[in-house]
Protein backbone atom coordinates (compact mmCIF):
# COMPACT_ATOMS: atom_id res chain seq x y z
CA UNK A 1 0.00 0.00 0.00
CA UNK A 2 2.51 2.44 0.91
CA UNK A 3 4.87 3.26 -2.40
CA UNK A 4 8.42 5.07 -2.09
CA UNK A 5 6.32 8.76 -3.33
CA UNK A 6 4.27 8.18 -0.36
CA UNK A 7 6.58 7.60 2.35
CA UNK A 8 8.64 10.58 1.18
CA UNK A 9 5.97 12.83 0.76
CA UNK A 10 4.31 12.01 3.91
CA UNK A 11 7.46 12.42 5.82
CA UNK A 12 8.64 15.70 4.03
CA UNK A 13 5.04 16.69 5.08
CA UNK A 14 5.15 15.92 8.69
CA UNK A 15 8.71 17.94 8.78
CA UNK A 16 6.68 20.88 6.87
CA UNK A 17 4.09 21.07 9.30
CA UNK A 18 6.69 20.65 12.40
CA UNK A 19 8.95 23.37 10.89
CA UNK A 20 6.46 25.52 10.22
CA UNK A 21 7.67 26.57 6.76
CA UNK A 22 6.62 25.37 3.22
CA UNK A 23 7.27 21.17 2.15
CA UNK A 24 8.73 22.85 -1.36
CA UNK A 25 11.93 23.96 0.72
CA UNK A 26 12.67 20.38 2.47
CA UNK A 27 14.80 18.00 0.45
CA UNK A 28 16.04 14.34 1.51
CA UNK A 29 19.58 15.83 1.23
CA UNK A 30 18.68 18.26 3.91
CA UNK A 31 20.81 17.67 7.32
CA UNK A 32 18.19 17.48 10.12
CA UNK A 33 20.50 19.56 12.76
CA UNK A 34 22.71 21.33 10.22
CA UNK A 35 20.17 22.38 7.69
CA UNK A 36 16.90 22.50 9.34
CA UNK A 37 18.00 23.51 12.42
CA UNK A 38 16.27 20.79 14.60
CA UNK A 39 18.43 19.74 18.04
CA UNK A 40 18.29 16.25 19.47
CA UNK A 41 15.03 16.74 21.10
CA UNK A 42 13.40 18.12 18.27
CA UNK A 43 14.63 15.31 16.84
CA UNK A 44 12.99 12.94 18.58
CA UNK A 45 9.60 15.29 18.74
CA UNK A 46 9.67 14.99 14.80
CA UNK A 47 10.02 11.15 14.71
CA UNK A 48 6.97 10.88 17.36
CA UNK A 49 4.78 12.58 14.49
CA UNK A 50 6.18 10.40 11.71
CA UNK A 51 5.64 6.98 14.47
CA UNK A 52 1.77 7.88 14.40
CA UNK A 53 1.72 8.75 10.24
CA UNK A 54 3.36 5.07 9.35
CA UNK A 55 1.86 3.53 13.04
CA UNK A 56 5.77 2.55 13.84
CA UNK A 57 7.33 2.09 16.90
CA UNK A 58 11.27 3.66 15.99
CA UNK A 59 13.66 1.45 18.62
CA UNK A 60 16.43 3.37 20.04
CA UNK A 61 19.01 2.02 18.70
CA UNK A 62 18.22 3.23 15.08
CA UNK A 63 17.81 6.37 15.52
CA UNK A 64 21.57 6.73 15.55
CA UNK A 65 21.44 6.59 11.33
CA UNK A 66 18.94 9.14 11.08
CA UNK A 67 20.59 12.27 10.25
CA UNK A 68 19.47 13.57 7.21
CA UNK A 69 16.05 13.79 5.54
CA UNK A 70 17.03 10.87 3.28
CA UNK A 71 17.88 8.80 5.62
CA UNK A 72 14.56 8.96 7.42
CA UNK A 73 12.70 8.37 4.16
CA UNK A 74 15.03 5.34 3.45
CA UNK A 75 14.45 4.36 7.09
CA UNK A 76 10.68 4.58 6.93
CA UNK A 77 10.10 2.93 3.54
CA UNK A 78 12.59 -0.20 5.06
CA UNK A 79 10.06 -0.54 7.95
CA UNK A 80 6.72 0.19 5.53
CA UNK A 81 7.79 -2.13 2.32
CA UNK A 82 5.10 -4.16 1.43
CA UNK A 83 5.17 -7.59 2.73
CA UNK A 84 6.76 -9.99 -0.50
CA UNK A 85 4.02 -12.53 0.42
CA UNK A 86 1.22 -13.30 2.70
CA UNK A 87 3.42 -15.58 5.06
CA UNK A 88 5.74 -12.23 5.86
CA UNK A 89 3.05 -10.57 7.22
CA UNK A 90 3.30 -11.98 10.31
CA UNK A 91 6.70 -10.67 10.56
CA UNK A 92 4.71 -7.27 11.15
CA UNK A 93 3.72 -7.37 13.78
CA UNK A 94 3.92 -3.93 15.93
CA UNK A 95 1.16 -2.70 14.05
CA UNK A 96 -1.29 -5.21 14.68
CA UNK A 97 -0.86 -4.75 17.99
CA UNK A 98 -3.36 -1.80 18.08
CA UNK A 99 -6.12 -3.59 17.09
CA UNK A 100 -5.49 -6.09 19.55
CA UNK A 101 -5.66 -3.81 22.32
CA UNK A 102 -8.50 -2.34 20.89
CA UNK A 103 -10.63 -5.37 21.09
CA UNK A 104 -11.11 -6.00 24.56
CA UNK A 105 -12.13 -1.92 24.80
CA UNK A 106 -14.67 -2.48 22.31
CA UNK A 107 -16.56 -5.33 23.91
CA UNK A 108 -16.28 -3.97 27.18
CA UNK A 109 -17.75 -0.74 26.90
CA UNK A 110 -21.25 -1.88 25.89
CA UNK A 111 -21.55 -4.64 28.58
CA UNK A 112 -20.46 -1.23 31.13
CA UNK A 113 -23.22 0.92 29.09
CA UNK A 114 -26.05 -2.13 29.93
CA UNK A 115 -25.09 -1.87 33.73
CA UNK B 1 20.24 47.76 57.12
CA UNK B 2 20.19 44.74 54.60
CA UNK B 3 19.78 45.74 51.28
CA UNK B 4 16.72 47.45 50.41
CA UNK B 5 14.57 45.48 47.11
CA UNK B 6 11.99 47.41 45.37
CA UNK B 7 9.70 46.36 42.30
CA UNK B 8 10.26 48.33 39.10
CA UNK B 9 8.28 46.72 36.55
CA UNK B 10 4.85 44.62 36.25
CA UNK B 11 2.93 42.38 33.78
CA UNK B 12 -0.22 40.78 34.00
CA UNK B 13 -2.45 37.93 31.92
CA UNK B 14 -5.36 38.01 33.58
CA UNK B 15 -9.21 37.42 33.23
CA UNK B 16 -9.74 40.90 33.17
CA UNK B 17 -7.47 41.95 31.08
CA UNK B 18 -4.13 41.25 29.67
CA UNK B 19 -1.54 44.17 29.92
CA UNK B 20 -1.66 46.08 33.21
CA UNK B 21 -3.18 48.98 32.19
CA UNK B 22 -5.87 47.06 31.25
CA UNK B 23 -6.28 44.88 34.10
CA UNK B 24 -5.72 47.93 36.36
CA UNK B 25 -8.31 49.99 34.71
CA UNK B 26 -10.82 47.04 34.72
CA UNK B 27 -9.74 46.50 38.85
CA UNK B 28 -10.95 49.61 39.97
CA UNK B 29 -13.93 49.57 37.46
CA UNK B 30 -14.74 46.85 39.33
CA UNK B 31 -15.07 44.48 36.50
CA UNK B 32 -15.81 40.93 37.06
CA UNK B 33 -14.13 38.06 34.84
CA UNK B 34 -16.26 35.40 36.47
CA UNK B 35 -18.00 33.59 33.40
CA UNK B 36 -19.95 30.63 32.81
CA UNK B 37 -18.09 27.40 31.78
CA UNK B 38 -20.66 26.19 29.25
CA UNK B 39 -18.78 22.85 27.92
CA UNK B 40 -15.93 20.60 29.26
CA UNK B 41 -16.19 18.45 26.13
CA UNK B 42 -16.55 15.34 26.09
CA UNK B 43 -17.27 15.64 29.73
CA UNK B 44 -20.98 16.16 30.96
CA UNK B 45 -21.49 19.36 32.07
CA UNK B 46 -23.77 18.02 34.82
CA UNK B 47 -20.91 16.34 36.45
CA UNK B 48 -19.64 19.68 37.92
CA UNK B 49 -21.14 20.72 40.82
CA UNK B 50 -19.47 24.30 39.88
CA UNK B 51 -19.87 25.77 36.44
CA UNK B 52 -18.42 28.98 36.62
CA UNK B 53 -14.47 30.47 36.50
CA UNK B 54 -12.11 33.07 35.71
CA UNK B 55 -11.35 31.94 32.07
CA UNK B 56 -8.92 33.46 29.90
CA UNK B 57 -11.00 33.15 26.48
CA UNK B 58 -9.14 33.61 23.53
CA UNK B 59 -5.67 34.11 24.50
CA UNK B 60 -3.34 32.90 21.94
CA UNK B 61 0.61 33.36 22.66
CA UNK B 62 1.48 34.22 19.26
CA UNK B 63 -0.08 37.47 20.07
CA UNK B 64 2.44 38.04 22.51
CA UNK B 65 5.26 36.24 21.98
CA UNK B 66 8.11 35.33 19.81
CA UNK B 67 7.53 32.88 17.08
CA UNK B 68 8.00 29.28 18.89
CA UNK B 69 8.54 30.94 22.03
CA UNK B 70 5.66 29.65 23.72
CA UNK B 71 5.24 26.50 21.84
CA UNK B 72 6.86 23.52 23.58
CA UNK B 73 5.01 24.97 26.81
CA UNK B 74 1.24 24.13 28.68
CA UNK B 75 -0.89 27.27 29.06
CA UNK B 76 0.54 28.43 32.36
CA UNK B 77 4.17 28.72 31.20
CA UNK B 78 2.60 30.83 28.13
CA UNK B 79 1.37 33.10 30.42
CA UNK B 80 4.19 33.15 32.43
CA UNK B 81 6.44 34.17 29.34
CA UNK B 82 3.53 36.74 27.86
CA UNK B 83 3.64 38.41 31.90
CA UNK B 84 6.93 38.34 32.42
CA UNK B 85 7.85 40.01 28.87
CA UNK B 86 5.55 43.04 29.66
CA UNK B 87 7.33 43.43 33.19
CA UNK B 88 10.58 43.16 31.36
CA UNK B 89 9.81 46.17 29.10
CA UNK B 90 8.18 48.15 32.01
CA UNK B 91 10.85 48.07 33.76
CA UNK B 92 13.44 49.15 30.88
CA UNK B 93 15.35 46.19 32.07
CA UNK B 94 17.80 45.32 29.65
CA UNK B 95 19.47 41.77 29.48
CA UNK B 96 22.09 42.94 27.51
CA UNK B 97 23.20 45.94 30.19
CA UNK B 98 23.17 42.90 33.11
CA UNK B 99 25.43 40.53 34.53
CA UNK B 100 22.76 37.65 33.82
CA UNK B 101 24.34 35.37 36.56
CA UNK B 102 23.18 38.27 38.57
CA UNK B 103 19.13 37.64 37.40
CA UNK B 104 17.32 35.53 38.73
CA UNK B 105 13.49 33.84 38.25
CA UNK B 106 11.64 32.39 40.61
CA UNK B 107 8.51 31.42 39.82
CA UNK B 108 5.23 30.65 41.88
CA UNK B 109 2.65 28.00 40.15
CA UNK B 110 0.26 25.32 41.87
CA UNK B 111 -0.69 22.86 39.63
CA UNK B 112 1.63 23.57 36.72
CA UNK B 113 1.72 21.64 33.08
CA UNK B 114 -1.96 20.23 33.25
CA UNK B 115 -3.47 20.70 29.87
CA UNK B 116 -0.95 18.95 28.91
CA UNK B 117 -0.57 16.23 31.70
CA UNK B 118 -4.03 15.36 31.76
CA UNK B 119 -4.56 14.62 27.87
CA UNK B 120 -1.53 12.61 27.95
CA UNK B 121 -2.82 10.77 30.72
CA UNK B 122 -6.17 10.33 29.34
CA UNK B 123 -5.08 9.30 26.48
CA UNK B 124 -2.36 6.27 27.93
CA UNK B 125 -4.97 4.87 29.91
CA UNK B 126 -7.66 4.94 27.31
CA UNK B 127 -5.42 3.75 24.18
CA UNK B 128 -2.80 1.69 26.15
CA UNK B 129 0.15 2.95 23.52
CA UNK B 130 2.96 3.72 26.12
CA UNK B 131 4.96 4.85 22.74
CA UNK B 132 2.50 7.08 22.24
CA UNK B 133 2.81 9.38 25.52
CA UNK B 134 4.18 12.69 23.74
CA UNK B 135 8.37 12.93 24.28
CA UNK B 136 7.52 16.55 25.49
CA UNK B 137 5.11 15.19 28.25
CA UNK B 138 7.91 14.88 31.07
CA UNK B 139 9.47 18.53 30.56
CA UNK B 140 5.84 20.19 30.48
CA UNK B 141 4.53 18.96 33.30
CA UNK B 142 7.72 18.74 35.82
CA UNK B 143 7.06 21.91 37.54
CA UNK B 144 9.60 24.04 37.17
CA UNK B 145 9.25 24.44 33.20
CA UNK B 146 7.80 28.27 33.43
CA UNK B 147 11.03 29.35 35.46
CA UNK B 148 13.60 27.19 32.94
CA UNK B 149 11.62 29.02 29.94
CA UNK B 150 11.46 32.35 30.87
CA UNK B 151 15.07 32.16 31.93
CA UNK B 152 15.61 30.64 28.51
CA UNK B 153 13.77 33.38 26.97
CA UNK B 154 15.54 36.18 27.62
CA UNK B 155 19.30 34.62 29.10
CA UNK B 156 18.76 34.92 32.86
CA UNK B 157 21.20 32.62 34.40
CA UNK B 158 21.28 33.57 37.82
CA UNK B 159 19.46 31.57 40.80
CA UNK B 160 16.40 29.78 39.07
CA UNK B 161 13.67 28.54 41.50
CA UNK B 162 10.02 27.46 41.53
CA UNK B 163 7.93 27.50 44.67
CA UNK B 164 4.93 25.52 44.46
CA UNK B 165 2.92 25.89 47.65
CA UNK B 166 -0.79 26.13 46.87
CA UNK B 167 -2.18 29.03 46.92
CA UNK B 168 0.47 30.71 48.63
CA UNK B 169 2.90 30.21 46.07
CA UNK B 170 3.90 33.25 44.36
CA UNK B 171 3.33 35.33 47.71
CA UNK B 172 6.87 32.68 48.83
CA UNK B 173 8.49 33.50 45.27
CA UNK B 174 8.28 37.21 45.73
CA UNK B 175 9.44 36.81 49.33
CA UNK B 176 12.30 34.75 48.26
CA UNK B 177 12.95 37.06 45.53
CA UNK B 178 13.68 39.57 48.00
CA UNK B 179 15.64 37.41 50.37
CA UNK B 180 17.69 36.13 47.33
CA UNK B 181 18.42 40.17 46.54
CA UNK B 182 19.56 40.87 50.26
CA UNK B 183 21.48 37.65 50.62
CA UNK B 184 23.35 38.95 47.37
CA UNK B 185 23.09 36.40 45.16
CA UNK B 186 21.20 38.35 42.88
CA UNK B 187 20.84 41.84 41.60
CA UNK B 188 17.53 41.15 40.24
CA UNK B 189 15.00 38.49 39.97
CA UNK B 190 12.24 37.80 37.31
CA UNK B 191 9.27 37.19 39.61
CA UNK B 192 6.14 34.92 38.56
CA UNK B 193 3.08 33.76 39.41
CA UNK B 194 1.28 31.50 37.18
CA UNK B 195 -1.28 28.61 37.07
CA UNK B 196 -3.82 27.55 34.02
CA UNK B 197 -5.79 24.28 35.42
CA UNK B 198 -9.18 25.52 34.72
CA UNK B 199 -8.79 21.53 33.06
CA UNK B 200 -11.68 18.61 33.11
CA UNK B 201 -9.62 16.72 36.25
CA UNK B 202 -8.62 19.63 38.57
CA UNK B 203 -11.89 21.49 38.22
CA UNK B 204 -13.29 18.08 38.95
CA UNK B 205 -10.94 17.17 41.75
CA UNK B 206 -11.94 21.25 43.24
CA UNK B 207 -15.72 20.16 43.10
CA UNK B 208 -15.20 17.12 44.78
CA UNK B 209 -13.27 18.73 47.87
CA UNK B 210 -16.23 20.77 47.71
CA UNK B 211 -14.32 23.66 47.78
CA UNK B 212 -15.87 25.41 44.58
CA UNK B 213 -18.69 28.08 44.50
CA UNK B 214 -22.15 26.00 43.37
CA UNK B 215 -24.52 28.87 44.17
CA UNK B 216 -24.15 31.37 41.20
CA UNK B 217 -24.21 29.14 38.19
CA UNK B 218 -26.26 30.90 36.76
CA UNK B 219 -25.33 34.46 37.60
CA UNK B 220 -21.49 33.83 37.38
CA UNK B 221 -20.18 37.29 37.92
CA UNK B 222 -21.74 36.97 41.62
CA UNK B 223 -20.16 33.83 42.31
CA UNK B 224 -16.94 34.68 43.89
CA UNK B 225 -18.09 37.17 46.86
CA UNK B 226 -15.26 37.31 49.47
CA UNK B 227 -16.30 38.25 52.75
CA UNK B 228 -20.27 38.39 51.83
CA UNK B 229 -22.58 36.31 53.65
CA UNK B 230 -24.11 34.77 50.36
CA UNK B 231 -19.77 33.12 50.11
CA UNK B 232 -20.34 29.49 48.95
CA UNK B 233 -16.81 28.31 47.61
CA UNK B 234 -14.05 29.77 45.77
CA UNK B 235 -14.24 30.55 42.11
CA UNK B 236 -11.46 28.95 40.14
CA UNK B 237 -9.21 31.33 37.97
CA UNK B 238 -6.18 31.31 35.72
CA UNK B 239 -3.58 33.85 34.80
CA UNK B 240 -0.27 35.13 35.41
CA UNK B 241 1.76 38.26 37.25
CA UNK B 242 4.92 39.43 37.00
CA UNK B 243 7.36 41.49 38.88
CA UNK B 244 10.84 42.67 38.13
CA UNK B 245 12.27 42.95 41.84
CA UNK B 246 15.77 44.45 42.24
CA UNK B 247 18.10 45.86 45.01
CA UNK B 248 17.48 49.80 45.25
CA UNK B 249 21.03 50.22 44.60
CA UNK B 250 21.22 48.52 41.72
CA UNK B 251 17.54 50.16 40.26
CA UNK B 252 19.15 53.26 41.24
CA UNK B 253 22.18 53.05 39.31
CA UNK B 254 20.27 52.16 35.96
CA UNK B 255 17.85 55.25 37.05
CA UNK B 256 14.70 52.74 37.38
CA UNK B 257 10.83 54.23 37.97
CA UNK B 258 10.38 52.02 41.33
CA UNK B 259 6.69 51.02 41.89
CA UNK B 260 6.99 49.70 45.96
CA UNK B 261 9.57 48.03 48.19
CA UNK B 262 9.24 44.98 48.98
CA UNK B 263 10.34 45.40 52.82
CA UNK B 264 9.42 42.12 54.53
CA UNK B 265 8.32 38.77 54.58
CA UNK B 266 7.27 35.71 56.80
CA UNK B 267 6.85 31.54 55.54
CA UNK B 268 5.40 29.54 57.98
CA UNK B 269 3.42 26.44 58.56
CA UNK B 270 0.00 25.83 60.62
CA UNK B 271 1.35 21.75 60.69
CA UNK B 272 -2.38 21.75 61.26
CA UNK B 273 -4.58 20.22 58.36
CA UNK B 274 -3.47 19.65 54.61
CA UNK B 275 -7.01 22.28 53.62
CA UNK B 276 -8.88 23.95 56.26
CA UNK B 277 -6.65 26.76 58.37
CA UNK B 278 -7.01 26.93 61.97
CA UNK B 279 -9.95 28.49 63.48
CA UNK B 280 -8.64 30.47 65.88
CA UNK B 281 -6.37 32.66 63.52
CA UNK B 282 -3.08 32.55 65.63
CA UNK B 283 -1.35 30.74 63.29
CA UNK B 284 -1.98 33.75 60.39
CA UNK B 285 -1.79 36.30 62.71
CA UNK B 286 1.97 34.69 63.86
CA UNK B 287 2.81 34.77 60.21
CA UNK B 288 1.47 38.19 59.73
CA UNK B 289 3.18 39.56 62.95
CA UNK B 290 6.78 37.75 61.77
CA UNK B 291 6.44 39.82 58.23
CA UNK B 292 5.83 43.20 59.64
CA UNK B 293 8.58 42.81 62.28
CA UNK B 294 10.61 41.91 59.24
CA UNK B 295 9.86 44.87 57.19
CA UNK B 296 10.50 46.79 60.40
CA UNK B 297 7.10 48.17 60.43
CA UNK B 298 4.40 48.32 63.32
CA UNK B 299 0.81 47.17 62.72
CA UNK B 300 -0.46 51.05 63.54
CA UNK B 301 2.08 52.09 60.39
CA UNK B 302 0.17 49.90 58.02
CA UNK B 303 -2.46 51.35 55.91
CA UNK B 304 -3.71 48.23 53.34
CA UNK B 305 -3.92 44.70 53.08
CA UNK B 306 -4.45 42.63 50.07
CA UNK B 307 -6.64 40.16 52.11
CA UNK B 308 -6.31 35.98 50.85
CA UNK B 309 -9.94 35.91 50.84
CA UNK B 310 -11.13 33.15 48.31
CA UNK B 311 -14.86 33.74 49.09
CA UNK B 312 -14.76 30.29 51.41
CA UNK B 313 -16.95 30.16 54.56
CA UNK B 314 -14.33 29.49 56.70
CA UNK B 315 -11.17 30.99 55.01
CA UNK B 316 -12.62 34.60 55.00
CA UNK B 317 -13.65 34.40 58.57
CA UNK B 318 -10.33 32.95 59.88
CA UNK B 319 -8.69 35.38 57.67
CA UNK B 320 -10.41 38.67 59.67
CA UNK B 321 -9.93 36.88 62.61
CA UNK B 322 -6.20 37.18 62.51
CA UNK B 323 -6.42 40.59 61.26
CA UNK B 324 -8.04 41.41 64.16
CA UNK B 325 -5.43 39.61 66.06
CA UNK B 326 -2.67 41.46 64.91
CA UNK B 327 -4.04 45.32 64.07
CA UNK B 328 -6.87 45.68 66.78
CA UNK B 329 -8.16 49.07 66.71
CA UNK B 330 -6.74 49.62 63.44
CA UNK B 331 -8.29 46.72 62.10
CA UNK B 332 -10.97 49.13 61.17
CA UNK B 333 -8.92 51.88 59.87
CA UNK B 334 -6.96 49.58 57.04
CA UNK B 335 -8.11 49.63 53.50
CA UNK B 336 -9.19 46.10 52.66
CA UNK B 337 -9.74 44.59 49.60
CA UNK B 338 -10.02 40.91 47.77
CA UNK B 339 -8.86 40.85 44.20
CA UNK B 340 -10.82 37.26 43.64
CA UNK B 341 -13.36 39.28 43.68
CA UNK B 342 -12.71 40.09 40.40
CA UNK B 343 -10.54 37.15 38.63
CA UNK B 344 -11.27 34.32 40.85
CA UNK B 345 -8.24 32.27 42.60
CA UNK B 346 -5.52 31.88 40.15
CA UNK B 347 -3.93 29.86 42.62
CA UNK B 348 -0.28 29.95 41.83
CA UNK B 349 -0.72 33.28 39.93
CA UNK B 350 -2.86 34.60 43.38
CA UNK B 351 0.36 36.29 45.34
CA UNK B 352 1.62 37.77 42.48
CA UNK B 353 -1.37 39.36 41.38
CA UNK B 354 -1.54 40.72 44.88
CA UNK B 355 1.99 41.86 44.79
CA UNK B 356 1.05 43.80 41.68
CA UNK B 357 -2.11 45.17 42.71
CA UNK B 358 -0.62 46.02 45.90
CA UNK B 359 2.03 48.17 44.24
CA UNK B 360 -0.25 49.92 42.16
CA UNK B 361 -2.72 50.82 45.37
CA UNK B 362 0.48 52.19 46.77
CA UNK B 363 1.21 54.13 44.21
CA UNK B 364 -1.83 55.44 42.80
CA UNK B 365 -3.30 55.47 46.25
CA UNK B 366 -6.67 53.68 44.66
CA UNK B 367 -8.04 51.06 46.31
CA UNK B 368 -9.99 48.89 43.81
CA UNK B 369 -13.16 47.24 44.81
CA UNK B 370 -14.41 44.05 46.58
CA UNK B 371 -16.93 42.98 44.42
CA UNK B 372 -20.25 41.04 45.37
CA UNK B 373 -20.27 42.58 49.01
CA UNK B 374 -23.79 42.89 49.21
CA UNK B 375 -24.66 41.82 52.92
CA UNK B 376 -21.38 41.70 54.55
CA UNK B 377 -20.75 38.48 56.53
CA UNK B 378 -20.21 39.89 60.35
CA UNK B 379 -17.97 37.34 60.96
CA UNK B 380 -15.80 38.83 58.53
CA UNK B 381 -16.83 42.54 58.72
CA UNK B 382 -13.64 45.17 58.42
CA UNK B 383 -15.37 49.06 58.44
CA UNK B 384 -12.93 49.35 55.77
CA UNK B 385 -13.93 46.82 52.97
CA UNK B 386 -15.87 48.50 50.42
CA UNK B 387 -17.79 47.20 47.20
CA UNK B 388 -17.23 50.85 45.56
CA UNK B 389 -13.56 51.74 44.91
CA UNK B 390 -11.91 53.75 47.58
CA UNK B 391 -9.22 56.86 47.52
CA UNK B 392 -6.33 56.02 50.19
CA UNK B 393 -2.92 57.49 50.80
CA UNK B 394 -1.44 54.17 51.57
CA UNK B 395 2.25 53.88 52.81
CA UNK B 396 2.34 50.06 53.99
CA UNK B 397 0.49 47.43 52.32
CA UNK B 398 0.36 43.94 53.52
CA UNK B 399 -0.33 40.90 51.08
CA UNK B 400 -1.64 37.65 53.21
CA UNK B 401 -1.69 34.57 51.19
CA UNK B 402 -2.58 30.91 52.35
CA UNK B 403 -2.33 28.17 50.69
CA UNK B 404 -3.33 23.99 51.13
CA UNK B 405 -0.53 22.07 52.93
CA UNK B 406 -0.97 24.12 56.02
CA UNK B 407 1.32 27.03 54.88
CA UNK B 408 1.24 30.63 55.38
CA UNK B 409 2.48 33.72 53.99
CA UNK B 410 2.66 37.80 54.44
CA UNK B 411 4.65 39.96 52.29
CA UNK B 412 5.27 43.69 53.31
CA UNK B 413 5.73 46.30 50.57
CA UNK B 414 6.36 50.03 51.61
CA UNK B 415 5.70 52.98 49.08
CA UNK B 416 9.01 54.37 48.06
CA UNK B 417 9.10 57.85 49.68
CA UNK B 418 8.10 55.98 53.34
Amino acid sequence: MANTTDVSGKIIQALAEYLKRDATSITPTHHLREDLGLDSMAVIEMLYRIEEVFNLQIPDQDLVGLTTVGHVIAYVEGRVAPAPSKTAAKTVAKPAAKTVTKKPAATRSPKSKKA
Amino acid sequence: MSTRVVITGLGVVSPIGIGVPQFWKAALEGRSGISAITSFDPFPLEGYRSRVAGRIVGFSPEEYLPAGQGDRVDRYAQFALVAAKEALADADFKMEREDPHRVGVIVGAGMGGMVMGEREITQLYEQKRPHRVHPNFIPVITLNSASGIVAMAYGAKGPNLTISTACSSSAHALGQAMNAIRAGTADAVIVVGADASITPLVFAGFCSLRALSTKYNDAPERASRPFDSGRDGFVMGEGAGALILESLAHAKKRKARIYAEVAGYAATSEAHHMVIPREDGEEVATTIRLALKDAGVTPAQVDYINAHATSTSVGDAVEVKAIRLVFKSRADKLAVNATKSLVGHTLGAAGSLAGIVSALTLTSGQVHPTLNLDDPDPACALAGLSKEQQTRKAKVALINAFGFGSNNAAVVLKAVSS
